[in-house]
């Protein structure tokens, strides 16, 4: 910080941070803000992500046990398992059904959104429903 | 003997809601006035000083009064709320969703339903209380009228932030620190990439720590390929830490940086001004009501103006000085004092 005064207080050091950061912009300095400014825009799970998570199937096979010599415990959780498939095909068809309404309502929206956004680039009105 | 029962939408044992409805409960036992917490969600950790909420009768368990600690939707707080009993309202704030939708939409979808419902509540308490008033604006906009707002509700507790802090880990160059949830209202990923900036440019052996409960979503690995993707080298994710070590972090550190953009009070920059560490803030929600004019607070910094500051506030010792005197005037209206008397006054106005 040599030839610059040090900020004694924080109103001082407020005003000094934004003046330091545009003189080191200006000299060249934080090359890197932009891009890092930039980074990570958009994280969540696209369409096509959600279309996989959206049909509930679960594979029985999932259901062991961790226990060492638990083969038995793995054949019970099994049976029972088959026992209740009724119940369980009801339970994911449920969620599955939910799912796909959902996900459909959301891509309706997201073309919805985008065809909106394209008139705006083109400097139309949007059309009233 | 009078009767008040606190009621939470979740309890845990590192949960900050439920530790000061736990305070509460000590100091109106002091006044002679008795009652229990009750959660309608509980961390089996809590371990009996917290009762499950579906217990509670008709009558509301004989309570004068039941105070609703609001912080989530809880599908149980609205049968309490039907009860013919007094009821007050403390409203903590409740993240906005928009915030949450990408890494936990889950929780987005428990804070939509909780700010959606804030309205309907309005006609069905006799009174609100906000500790800021960030937070109390919210209620306004629900439609509760006559909201208090008292800055003294939470108990900061200066005797709990002591274990620990002898054992200062300090690295070799500048340690830069950000106490929260993991949550993407409070910006850590903002906060990655102004430390890269100031890494890079004037501080190579700086590091970043960011103790903070993870949570259920994404956030937290997300910030850990952020701070590779950003090129920044000792960013440290420790998760929730005990108290002991967390007040170890704190007492290593040489600034406290809070890039949130949403915060019905923040209590780490309390902690920050007791262990005399420079505070560099984003001026935004209820952190202006809570530092004063303790902190260096930045209008919507961009990066490079963040990463100076933090320069600044490591660098400059007569500025530490004066955060540092500034910061222990500001503690002195968050005595444990202060809090006894605000909450009497609170609960005794409704007995």
């Amino acid at each position: 910080m040599s030839g610059e005064t040090d900020p004694r207080t924080p109103e001082e050091a407020a005003s000094a941070a934004a003046e330091r950061a545009r003189a080191r912009v200006s000299a060249g300095g934080y090359a890197d803000a932009g891009r890092l400014d930039a980074l990570g825009a958009q994280e969540r799970a696209g369409l096509s992500r959600l279309q996989e998570w959206a049909p509930i199937e679960i594979e029985p096979e999932i259901a062991r046990s961790t226990r060492r010599l638990g083969a038995p415990i793995t054949r019970f959780k099994r049976f029972l398992l088959r026992m209740l498939l009724q119940y369980h095909n009801e339970e994911q068809a449920q969620i599955t059904r939910f799912n796909v309404h959902l996900l459909g309502y959301v891509a309706q929206l997201e073309g919805r959104v985008a065809e909106l956004e394209d008139r705006l680039a083109r400097g139309e009105r949007a059309p009233r429903e | 003997m009078t009767r008040v029962l606190q009621l939470l939408s979740g309890a845990g044992p590192y949960d900050a809601i439920t530790n000061q409805a736990l305070a509460w409960q000590r100091m109106l036992a002091e006044d002679g006035i008795g009652g229990e917490v009750l959660a309608a969600h509980m961390d089996p950790a809590v371990d009996g000083a917290v009762r499950r909420l579906e217990g509670l009768d008709d009558g509301a368990g004989g309570a004068d009064l039941l105070v609703v600690h609001y912080s989530a939707h809880a599908p149980a707080l609205d049968r309490a709320l039907a009860l013919p009993v007094r009821k007050l309202l403390v409203y903590h704030n409740i993240t906005p969703p928009q915030y949450l939708w990408e890494h936990e939409p889950y929780v987005a979808m428990i804070c939509a339903l909780g700010r959606e419902r804030l309205a309907g509540y309005a006609a069905r308490v006799d009174a609100a209380v906000a500790p800021s008033a960030f937070s109390a604006g919210d209620l306004e906009a629900a439609g509760f009228a006559d909201v208090r707002v008292d800055r003294r509700l939470y108990l900061f507790d200066r005797e709990r932030l002591r274990p620990g802090a002898a054992d200062a880990e300090r690295g070799e160059g500048p340690t830069i620190l950000f106490v929260g949830r993991l949550s993407h209202n409070k910006r850590q990923d903002r906060l990655v990439k102004a430390f890269a900036l100031y890494q890079r440019e004037h501080a190579p052996g700086a590091r970043l720590v960011l103790p903070g409960s993870p949570g259920s979503g994404t956030y937290g690995p997300y910030l850990a390929r952020l701070a590779a993707e950003a090129g920044a080298r000792d960013v440290e994710l420790p998760g929730g830490l005990p108290q002991e070590r967390l007040n170890a972090r704190y007492a290593g550190a040489d600034a406290f940086v809070c890039l949130s953009e949403h915060e019905g009070f923040c209590i780490p920059l309390l902690e920050s001004m007791h262990f005399g560490l420079p505070v560099i803030a984003r001026r935004a929600a209820a952190v202006p009501e809570v530092l004063g004019d303790a902190g260096v607070l930045l209008d919507d910094p961009d990066l490079p103006t963040v990463a100076e500051a933090i320069d600044i506030a490591v660098r400059c010792a007569p500025l530490r000085e004066e955060l540092r005197a500034r910061g222990e005037r500001r503690l002195g209206d968050f005595t444990p004092r202060e809090t006894h008397e605000a909450v009497r006054e609170t609960v005794e106005a409704l007995l």
